[in-house]
């Protein structure tokens, strides 16, 4: 395991606001590291800090002992790749092209090998079967998907993605994760905006919780699922529990409104669970 | 129960059928691309260059032409004293293969008529409108790219109205200082401020938004055209003559000296522009998504802005601000191959030719003996082709507002 971003007392200001307010950590190679707060917590902005889209105004980013501003992005482009929230393209590219295009910062190679490459990442993404369908015309989330497709076939050691789960159904976000924890299983680094926490705690070594421009905590799920520290920060009453199933915390909004009539299926009113992780104890 | 029992594994996807459907249309592409997009264009081309050269007032039959360009190409290579030590040996090999004029049955006299008719007034017309509409086609092409918007074009967005603009000046202003150049250099700059402002205005997170960028060719048609009236109303009667010219679009009255600075900057614009299909392709995901893609975007864009409008500039000073041109042919294209531009930039630039060179036939012969301008006649093909363009894209993805 080595470093592979350091990211030191960084800060970014715009219109005397600070949307990344002196942040610093640091993240391992192999890992899954998911970055949670409330909308406009900096999340995105820190990320493209991370994908030197911007330079930050204070403080460094370092990316293999190496600061960002020094790599030439054909370099960069080779080391890490970056999955933005939405593509959005003007012309009828096919799926496969969309994909070979994340293939262009490697070294050239024979038409076999490129088509090979295309078709594995489109297959990671359970998305072969798009291969010859123009992307426009696709569906959100299976665009979603195929952008999610050039980026692997981009074979970085390091990426970046910006809420990849965003549009995709329950049985996509899972598969995304799981992709992104055998990446990281291999050794590369996965840094993911994610709002769904579940996911999160479900599939992150790490997790960055951003509140207001700060990293407010750096840890492990375990760490984070607090019912204190979530409620705070998303402003909202949140519970943390263990998940009944599989070892991981689980959180659950606590003032939503359950159903007053019966269902039609005649079962009784299902009544609220809630077990405290004290109870668990 | 069983209904609901969740799915064991994730569904594997069988490739097998996909293969077979990739194999089709690989097939189905590439015949399309090598086999018959080049070589049709091509013919098309050639086509088109020889009915040019020889249809008109004064016929010259095709074998006459090309009889016609080998004299005067002889001619010229005779003239070049590097070529001494290998003459001899070229046309030894010539004849030792029978290559000559009578075995290709091009034996025909030629008056002084057709040959002055064909080599001082059609062939130099006939190659500017060649790399005119190859420069406005492979500009069109590269600006839909980098705008990453399927309606920019030289004409539409007002950079072919700016150098207008700039030609008017330096013929009202009475500037010589370049010689033969100075008009295609003010057209050139007058290009390059319009391709500035239209970009600064448009541009908005990486990309141009359709409505601005469109509004800003309205508006920057209407400033350029008001910077044309107010030269022209005080300039004086052979300004007046000569500045009438570039509102209308013509290609009257070419000389060889035109045809040799278009060329120029023509042959050099399509080297530098085909060079950016990849980094176009990349662009059109988006400017930062092209950056992490290892594009240096800055560099990229202002390469491609210089180099188009110095092509259409050097298009507009001698032929006038021909329209549309840059937009049907890179759609053509993209409807039929795709939009990968390093098939679509050169593509673009032999079907521009191509095109042009039927319309200048149909200038010329329409209406014969009279002729209207190339400006008139694209136009007219080029305003239907825009609408059909709009109801078809609003019938197929609710159009682009």
């Amino acid at each position: 395991m080595s470093t592979v971003f350091s990211v030191d007392h960084v800060s970014v200001v715009r219109n005397d606001r600070h949307l990344v307010n002196d942040v610093s950590f640091e993240c391992e190679s192999g890992s899954v590291i998911a970055l949670i707060g409330p909308n406009g917590a900096g999340k995105s902005t820190l990320l493209h800090l991370l994908a030197n889209d911007l330079e930050p105004d204070q403080g460094d980013v370092r990316l293999f002992d190496k600061p960002l501003s020094r790599y030439k992005p054909r370099e960069l482009a080779q080391i890490r790749a970056v999955l933005p929230q939405q593509t959005v393209l003007q012309f009828s590219y096919h799926a496969a092209e969309v994909v070979a295009m994340g293939r262009v910062p490697l070294p050239p190679c024979s038409r076999e090998e490129e088509d090979a490459a295309v078709d594995e990442a489109l297959t990671s993404t359970e998305t072969l079967h798009l291969r010859d369908r123009i992307y426009t015309q696709l569906s959100g989330g299976e665009q979603s998907r195929v952008s999610l497709a050039r980026v692997l076939a981009q074979k970085t050691p390091v990426i970046l993605l910006d809420e990849p789960t965003a549009a995709l159904d329950v049985r996509h976000q899972h598969q995304i994760m799981q992709v992104a924890g055998k990446l990281a299983e291999s050794g590369a680094t996965v840094i993911s905006v994610i709002h769904d926490l579940n996911l999160a705690f479900a599939y992150a070594n790490r997790i960055g919780v951003m509140h207001q421009g700060k990293l407010v905590a750096y840890d492990t799920p375990w760490g984070i699922a607090k019912t204190d520290l979530l409620s705070q920060v998303f402003n909202f009453p949140l519970h943390v529990m263990r998940h009944p199933a599989i070892p991981h915390p689980l959180v659950v909004p606590l003032n939503c409104e359950l159903p007053t009539t019966p269902l039609e299926t005649g079962e009784p009113e299902p009544r609220p669970y809630i077990i405290t992780l004290d109870e668990y104890a | 129960m069983s209904q609901l029992a969740p799915e064991p594994r994730l569904v594997e996807h069988d490739p097998a059928p996909h293969r077979a459907d990739r194999f089709l249309s690989r097939l189905g592409s590439g015949i399309s691309s090598l086999v018959l997009a080049w070589p049709l264009m091509i013919t098309l081309f050639v086509i088109a260059l020889l009915l040019n050269v020889g249809m008109g007032a004064f016929s010259v039959s095709p074998d006459r032409v090309l009889i016609i360009i080998l004299n005067h190409l002889g001619e010229l290579l005779d003239k070049l004293p590097w070529l001494d030590p290998v003459r001899g040996s070229i046309a030894d090999a010539a004849s030792a293969i029978g290559l000559n004029r009578a075995n290709l049955g091009l034996t025909a006299d030629i008056s002084r008529q057709q040959d002055s008719v064909v080599w001082i007034i059609r062939l130099p017309r006939t190659l500017l409108a060649a790399s005119v509409g190859a420069g406005l086609a492979i500009c069109g092409a590269a600006m839909q790219g980098m705008f990453r918007n399927p309606l920019a074009d030289p004409s539409l967005i007002g950079v072919s109205s700016g150098s207008a603009l700039g030609a008017v000046f330096s013929i009202v202003a009475g500037i010589t200082i370049l010689g033969a150049w100075t008009l295609p250099v003010f057209a050139f700059i007058g290009g390059l401020i319009t391709t500035a402002i239209v970009y600064l205005i448009a541009r908005h997170e990486g990309r141009a938004e359709v409505v601005t960028l469109l509004l800003a060719g309205v508006a920057l048609n209407a400033i350029a055209g008001a910077g044309i009236g107010l030269l022209l109303s005080i300039a004086d009667n052979n300004q007046l003559r000569s500045a009438t010219f570039w509102t209308l679009g013509s290609l009257g009255g070419t000389r060889w000296l035109h045809v040799g600075i278009v060329g120029l900057v023509t042959t050099i614009g399509i080297i530098i522009i085909t060079r950016y299909g990849t980094a176009l392709n990349l662009m059109t995901l988006g400017e930062r998504e092209a950056r992490h893609l290892g594009i240096q975007t800055e560099r990229v864009r202002l390469i491609l802005v210089i180099t188009t409008a110095a092509m259409t500039g050097a298009a507009v000073a001698f032929s006038g601000t021909i329209g549309f041109i840059g937009l049907i042919v890179p759609h053509l294209i993209r409807l039929w191959l795709g939009p990968d531009h390093r098939r679509l930039l050169p593509l673009a630039a032999i079907t521009g030719a191509a095109l042009l060179l039927f319309a200048d036939l149909i200038s010329r012969t329409a209406a014969a003996p009279s002729e209207f301008p190339i400006g008139v006649t694209m136009s007219l093909a080029g305003g239907p082709f825009f609408i059909w363009l709009l109801l078809r894209t609003r019938r197929e993805q609710g159009g682009w507002a």
